[in-house]
């Protein structure tokens, strides 16, 4: 997880930091090659997840990109050389920061996650607590499908006061799903001597300091690259 | 209304986890007290964490065809209560930063601000107010869902005003900016959550009465 972290962390400066055009586009370009090529991240799974925040990013751009301007008329809209180089400036910088933290994202376990929080001093009971509400969440949302699989097949969305009743329903069914989950894990707990602490197996692969000094190596190409390697619009 | 990863400048990203650290801390020392004197009471709290969570990304059939979710934030603070929200808030999103790249590392800070502070305690706020004066609980629960939603999407248009200001009108034009591009879907979505959150809470206080522990149940016992 420490060597994980300190790559996308590098990723991250390194978006955040360079000059955004065309820098950026460097950024996006070694932390998708870092995420495909290094850590081998199949390259449909990546395109699929950061499909959904460039899209988000995409329309966010539209935002930044229009002005409103007071005019003798009233308020309007415009669109100025001005804003069009700020929205895409933004958005570079987002694709970039998305796309180093995807590293994180599609290849740490929760585990991982978890001990670095508990080493970075956070609480143990709310660390433990954090573990609880991600794992009853993959055990609920069976549960939950299969409430509204069987509400859907009684017709329970066929009108709008139906509609209503079944996610009254559905909710309350998954509120009690979730308490009885608490009571059974607290009764196994206790019947097996439980203590306070919620402990786990932990696996803690060793940082390769080697192997973090190439990557350093590369973030760092990158950035003089980025920042004066590349001819300014 | 997450901001995405690298969305704000560094100093506003810097400046809005600076104010997001005292009301997680708070909120974090309150449950580690609530846990650390009742073992099972880490297990509900986790499991309220996991109904809400779930119950706010769900997406149920609706009769339009399309689908619709609940609400998060109005429902948290009515269930579980405000002042366990912001660290509650926090574990989500940053589960949902470094899990599932939604939202941000740099921008967890203001999210939590918008999504797990201001939203929860305005929906709290307008609950308890509401109650006091006399109001329905069904419509005090709807207005409460509503405005915290709203408070929520005005929180986050104030925090991208502030970072990306309009060239001619500053702040305050940027602010009607972005907040009118987030009203076209967003007031409708705060609309239907409140009438979501009222059958939501109706169904949940006829059947668990024993087991609710928020700010409903107190007020109403």
């Amino acid at each position: 997880m420490a060597e994980k972290a300190i790559i996308a962390g590098l990723g991250l400066a390194l978006a955040l930091l360079v000059p955004p055009w065309p820098g950026g586009l460097v950024a996006i370009a070694v932390s998708i090659g870092i995420a495909l090529f290094a850590t081998r991240v199949n390259p449909l799974e990546y395109a699929r997840v950061l499909a959904v925040p460039v899209g988000f990013l995409a329309v966010s751009g539209i935002a930044i990109a229009v002005n409103v301007t007071r005019g003798p008329s009233g308020l309007g809209l415009t669109v100025t050389h001005g804003s069009l180089v700020a929205a895409r400036d933004v958005t570079v910088r987002a694709i970039g920061a998305t796309s180093a933290v995807l590293l994180l994202a599609l290849t740490t376990p929760v585990p991982q996650l978890v001990r670095a929080l508990r080493n970075a001093g956070v609480p143990r009971e709310i660390v433990e607590i954090m573990v609880l509400v991600y794992r009853f969440s993959f055990a609920l949302e069976g549960a939950a499908r299969a409430t509204v699989r069987a509400q859907t097949a009684r017709l329970g969305f066929a009108s709008r006061a139906s509609a209503q009743r079944s996610v009254g329903l559905f909710a309350a069914t998954l509120f009690s799903k979730a308490m009885d989950r608490a009571a059974r894990l607290d009764l196994a707990l206790a019947s097996r001597g439980g203590t306070e602490r919620l402990d786990t197996l932990r696996a803690a692969p060793a940082v390769q300091l080697s192997r973090v000094a190439l990557f350093t190596i590369v973030y760092g190409a990158a950035a003089a690259l980025a920042s004066v390697g590349l001819p300014r619009p | 209304m997450h901001i995405m990863e690298g969305y704000l400048p560094a100093s506003h990203a810097l400046a809005w986890s600076l104010v997001a650290i005292p009301p997680v801390v708070w909120s974090a020392r309150a449950i580690v007290k609530h846990a650390r004197s009742s073992p099972r009471g880490k297990l509900e709290i986790a499991a309220a964490g996991a109904f809400t969570f779930l119950l706010s990304s769900f997406k149920l059939p609706s009769v339009t065809g399309s689908s619709s979710h609940a609400t998060g934030t109005g429902l948290g603070a009515l269930l579980i209560g405000p002042s366990v929200m912001p660290a509650l808030g926090a574990i989500v999103l940053l589960f949902q930063a470094l899990l599932l790249a939604h939202g941000g590392l740099t921008t967890l800070g203001a999210n939590i601000v918008s999504m797990a502070v201001v939203g929860p305690w305005v929906a709290h706020g307008v609950f308890v107010g509401g109650r006091a004066a006399g109001i329905p609980r069904g419509v005090s629960v709807f207005l409460a869902a509503s405005l915290g939603d709203l408070a929520t999407y005005l929180t986050t248009s104030l925090q991208l005003a502030l970072a990306f200001p309009d060239p001619s009108t500053g702040v305050p034009g940027a602010l009607g900016k972005f907040g009118a591009i987030f009203a076209l879907t967003q007031v409708p979505l705060a609309l239907v959550e409140g009438a979501l959150t009222v059958v939501t809470l109706r169904s949940l206080v006829a059947v668990h009465r024993k087991t609710m522990t928020g700010i409903v149940e107190r007020g109403e016992s």
